[in-house]
């Protein structure tokens, strides 16, 4: 039992007792005030993008979205952001005279499974959602089985996991966590650090798990001519004393060191690697997104940000009036999570076109998933141009989608992508997945 | 897996983790202190103490970012918070609890509930997100391979001059009055000592302590409203590993557990850290239940 | 100086009339009164349970009064706290938890001194006792809990004459102590109350050991005052145990 688990289980058991009626909100279920915009127009901007609503665009629908998201707990920023991302594009849909979309959300105390399946069963069994949107890995895994009994349709955006592939009920808009970066990643590091040979690995036992101790070490040799993994190094999430990893790293002397850490760990890692007077370039797999770097912004301007990531400056129409909705909403820029859980409403909006103009009942988590697998190719705020919005689709077989990744160099907070990152496949040539 | 370490005992990694440990050992041999102070005199679960740790430094970086004091002073700021603070839980839940009779596990409960409900609020208005005090970077040191910072200094001197005064305060009316207190709460009242007034003392300067770890932690890295769970957990067990009741070696304990935590680097992943932590606190309670010192006189 | 007047304005150190106390709604004392003069050595006899711990607790102020009111040289102190009987004068010195096992003799006296402000006093006071029991002296860096039974029980009536009592609640003294010591210890508590006009309120099992220095006797029964005579006529009792 770890020190976090410790305190999540004293956390509900308390929880259980009289004083939750202490614990201000957060801790507990929360409906969002999507009723508020009684008003529609049919001519936002999200009408531009995806027709002007009305009865073929679900108006007069009630869906009910639950989310499982971390409200409280040492990820509690992500589900701050995710339950954003949602709200406003909820609120827009509204506006743009599509279903109502009522958000309930339960909350899975970062991580706790047993949290994650009480918060389930009541957004099922009480709040009585059609559809869901789940996060992190361990706990929507462990969620599965209650989606599937129970026919709720459910997206994944924010914690894809080994466990959530190909499963009936569940698809994810966000890739495997790291692995399809890793080959063409390396590829990309032994290019631009032709001198570097010894690198390490420090990151979570969460989902880099599989990139961290076999892909690293396995593809790195391949790339880089006398390359080795010098420390491979695992915590917990949430550490806070970097001191003894520090100290292996310094004993170590590697050219380039790549780090999967969850959200803040990004930058207390960071701020102790750099105040510790280690220089070597660091990669990371996952920034944990801008609130996060403004911890550290100097030392974040040495980072480079590997994968898919989302990019605020695209300016694809979709993205450009998310952007600036949800800084008007907000008042800070969206990152990755936001903008996953934002436009898994529009994907769940699609659906429910799609099951009204075949005449089915739109709240059925049976024919919206029907709809899903018969067409898995949706709008999307990653990709695109200027002038064309973007899209992005999810594998029928696996229930991962394909959506651009890259390496981005970071200034200010801000990325600049550097290089495009394409999947490779098993055995493939990891040089063949880079290209600038 | 890897989780055991190939970096292997050179020299240099172990001179490096000796004073890493040091560092973290001072830390937690402050918050060992801090919760010594307040357990062994009142014997509450004084969880909410996460509580006054977290608002300690989200008053100090409000009033430093917000308000725009000088750091100096939003830092004192914080520290009077922490102290106001945890004088008043003791006045306003636990006094109260008491008077009506309430067990001291439902002193626990409401501690933890405060516990959560604390940095809930604390959430709700400053966001998720973690904050930094607005200081710079601190100066990096370096003696042959080893490293360390500004904050590193400071962290290690702050928090031995502050158990030095706490230990020195024993000497006073006050200090004596509370040992008097833990060693005999009954014999206290009979020789004319007020253990209300000392419970009051006590959360007083397990306050100012806990505020001041979770200072020296902001200036280090960042706050974030579930940051003061894990140091109060640590605290709690320095305590358990001096014995309960021993003030004067609970800092010696938080001390040695730093150490070995990070001496175990030698050898284990940091994945283990938590299993170190929670091994060491079960072979104590199991061999040394009366601490792992040998016992004087408190 | 003001105490003075009043004590020899009043016969009675102390007076306390029909207190009623127990433990919640259970009361264990129903009706007990008693008085102690100034030099007085009064004890209180009775079985287990009938009531003696209370009644000093009671006196003492560790237990709140369902009724009755308690008088200490002249003033009213029922509801007063126990740090200011202190003040006043009184002490209580329990049966089970006299000493503060785990703090040195030095640390303890100290503590016994705890509510006397002036520090010349405080070392009179230490001076004093220390000539009375030399073995706290010898001992003072001792660890309390670690000494043997007399010697603790020298401690805590050391610790109770630190405060400056002149009114002591005693509490079993001879608990656990050899009963060659038990003679001792009386011995120099009949000699405070002679010398030093030491009142002593004493509850006491060992009676054998108790009559001979008692100046009157209580008896006690089922929380009820039964009867009280001089320690001259309880000696001459031989069947005094029938009372209980």
């Amino acid at each position: 039992m770890t020190v976090s688990t410790f305190i999540s289980r004293a956390r509900r058991f308390t929880a259980a007792a009289a004083v939750a009626a202490l614990a201000v909100g957060l801790a507990s279920c929360a409906s969002s005030d999507s009723g508020t915009a009684a008003a529609c127009d049919g001519d936002t901007a999200i009408n531009g993008i995806f027709g002007e609503g009305g009865e073929a665009g679900g108006q007069g629908v009630t869906v009910k979205v639950g989310m499982l998201l971390a409200m409280t707990g040492s990820g509690s920023s992500y589900g701050e952001v995710m339950s954003n991302g949602a709200k406003l594009a909820a609120e827009q849909i509204l506006a743009a005279c599509g279903p109502d979309f009522e958000i309930a959300i339960g909350d899975h105390e970062s991580g706790s499974v047993p949290a994650a399946v009480a918060a389930a069963r009541k957004l099922i069994s009480q709040d009585g959602i059609n559809v869901l949107q789940t996060s992190f890995g361990g706990v929507s895994e462990a969620i599965i089985p209650l989606v599937q009994q129970n026919k709720i349709l459910t997206l994944q955006g924010g914690g894809t996991s080994p466990g959530q592939i190909g499963k009936d009920y569940l698809w994810n808009t966000r890739q495997l966590f790291a692995d399809p970066s890793i080959p063409g990643g390396l590829a990309w590091v032994a290019q631009t650090y032709p001198e570097a040979t010894k690198m390490a690995v420090v990151g979570t036992l969460e989902n880099g798990i599989n990139a961290q101790t076999k892909l690293i070490p396995e593809i790195w040799p391949e790339v880089a001519p006398g390359g080795t993994v010098v420390l491979n190094e695992q915590h917990e999430v949430g550490l806070t004393d970097f001191g003894q990893i520090i100290a292996k790293i310094q004993s170590a002397e590697p050219d380039v060191i790549w780090i999967f850490e969850q959200g803040g760990d990004n930058a207390t890692f960071m701020k102790a690697l750099r105040r510790a007077g280690v220089t070597a370039p660091v990669v990371s797999s996952e920034t944990g997104g801008e609130e996060v770097c403004k911890l550290a912004p100097e030392e974040f301007d040495t980072v480079i940000a590997l994968g898919e990531n989302y990019d605020v400056a695209n300016p694809n129409p979709f993205n450009e009036q998310f952007v600036t909705e949800y800084k008007d909403a907000y008042g800070k820029n969206p990152d990755i999570f936001a903008a996953n859980y934002y436009e898994e409403m529009f994907v769940f909006w699609e659906l429910v076109n799609r099951v009204v103009a075949d005449g089915g009942d739109p709240t059925s988590g049976e024919q919206l998933q029907a709809a899903l697998a018969a067409d898995p190719t949706f709008q999307s705020v990653y990709g695109g141009s200027a002038d064309e919005v973007g899209t992005m689709s999810i594998d029928e077989e696996t229930h991962l989608p394909v959506k651009p990744m890259g390496a981005y160099t970071i200034k200010d907070c801000q990325l600049t992508q550097v290089a495009t990152i394409t999947e490779v496949d098993e055995g493939g040539d990891p040089f063949s997945g880079v290209s600038k | 897996m890897h989780l055991i370490s190939a970096a292997g005992a050179s020299p240099s990694l172990v001179l490096q983790l000796v004073v890493s440990g040091v560092v973290l050992g001072s830390f937690y041999a402050l918050l060992g202190m801090s919760v010594s102070v307040i357990y062994s005199t009142t014997k509450v679960f004084h969880f909410a103490h996460a509580f006054v740790y977290t608002a300690a430094a989200y008053v100090a970086l409000g009033t430093a970012s917000v308000l725009g004091l000088p750091i100096v002073l939003a830092i004192v700021i914080g520290l009077i918070a922490a102290v106001v603070l945890g004088v008043t839980i003791e006045l306003v839940v636990y006094r109260s609890m008491r008077r009506s009779g309430a067990s001291s596990l439902g002193i626990f409960l409401a501690s933890l509930g405060i516990s959560i409900a604390g940095p809930n609020l604390i959430q709700i208005i400053f966001g998720p997100d973690g904050r930094n005090l607005p200081v710079g970077n601190p100066t990096l040191y370096t003696v042959g391979t080893v490293t360390f910072t500004t904050w590193d200094i400071v962290t290690v001197v702050v928090s031995w001059v502050l158990i030095g005064g706490v230990l020195a305060m024993r000497r006073s009316r006050w200090g004596l009055a509370s040992i008097a207190v833990s060693a005999n709460r009954e014999l206290s009242a009979a020789v004319g000592i007020s253990p209300q007034k000392i419970y009051v003392y006590a959360f007083a300067v397990g306050s100012l302590l806990i505020g001041s770890a979770a200072i020296l932690f902001t200036l280090n890295q960042a706050a974030t409203p579930n940051m003061g769970l894990q140091p109060v957990l640590f605290g709690f067990i320095a305590t358990f590993l001096a014995g309960v009741g021993n003030q004067k070696t609970a800092p010696l304990a938080g001390f040695v557990l730093g150490m070995v935590v990070s001496l175990s680097g030698i050898w284990l992943s940091q994945t283990f850290q938590t299993a170190v932590i929670f091994g060491l606190l079960f072979v104590a309670l199991i061999v040394r239940p009366q601490g792992i010192f040998r016992k004087a006189a408190v | 100086m003001e105490r003075s007047e009043k004590a020899q304005a009043t016969t009675d150190r102390l007076v306390a009339s029909n207190l009623v106390c127990g433990y919640g709604k259970h009361s264990v004392l129903h009706d007990v009164s008693l008085t102690v003069g100034a030099g007085e050595i009064v004890t209180i006899l009775g079985h287990n349970g009938a009531g003696k711990t209370t009644a000093l607790k009671a006196l003492f102020g560790l237990l709140p009064l369902q009724s009755g009111v308690v008088i200490h040289d002249g003033q009213n102190i029922t509801k007063s706290s126990t740090a200011s009987r202190v003040r006043g004068g009184m002490s209580y010195t329990s049966a089970t938890s006299a000493i503060f096992r785990d703090l040195t003799v030095r640390q303890n006296l100290e503590l016994g001194a705890f509510t006397v402000r002036d520090s010349k006093v405080r070392a009179e006071r230490l001076a004093r006792i220390h000539d009375l029991f030399p073995v706290l002296k010898d001992r003072g860096s001792a660890v309390a809990g670690r000494m043997s039974g007399g010697q603790q029980r020298l401690l805590s009536i050391g610790l109770a004459l630190m405060s400056g009592a002149e009114l002591m609640l005693l509490d079993e003294p001879s608990l656990g102590i050899a009963p060659s010591l038990v003679t001792e210890l009386f011995e120099s508590i009949r000699a405070l109350s002679r010398d030093a006009g030491l009142s002593v309120v004493l509850v006491e099992q060992n009676v054998g050991a108790a009559l001979p220095i008692s100046d009157r006797v209580y008896y006690l029964r089922a929380g009820e005052i039964l009867l009280s005579e001089s320690a001259d006529e309880a000696r001459a009792r031989d069947d005094w145990w029938e009372l209980f």
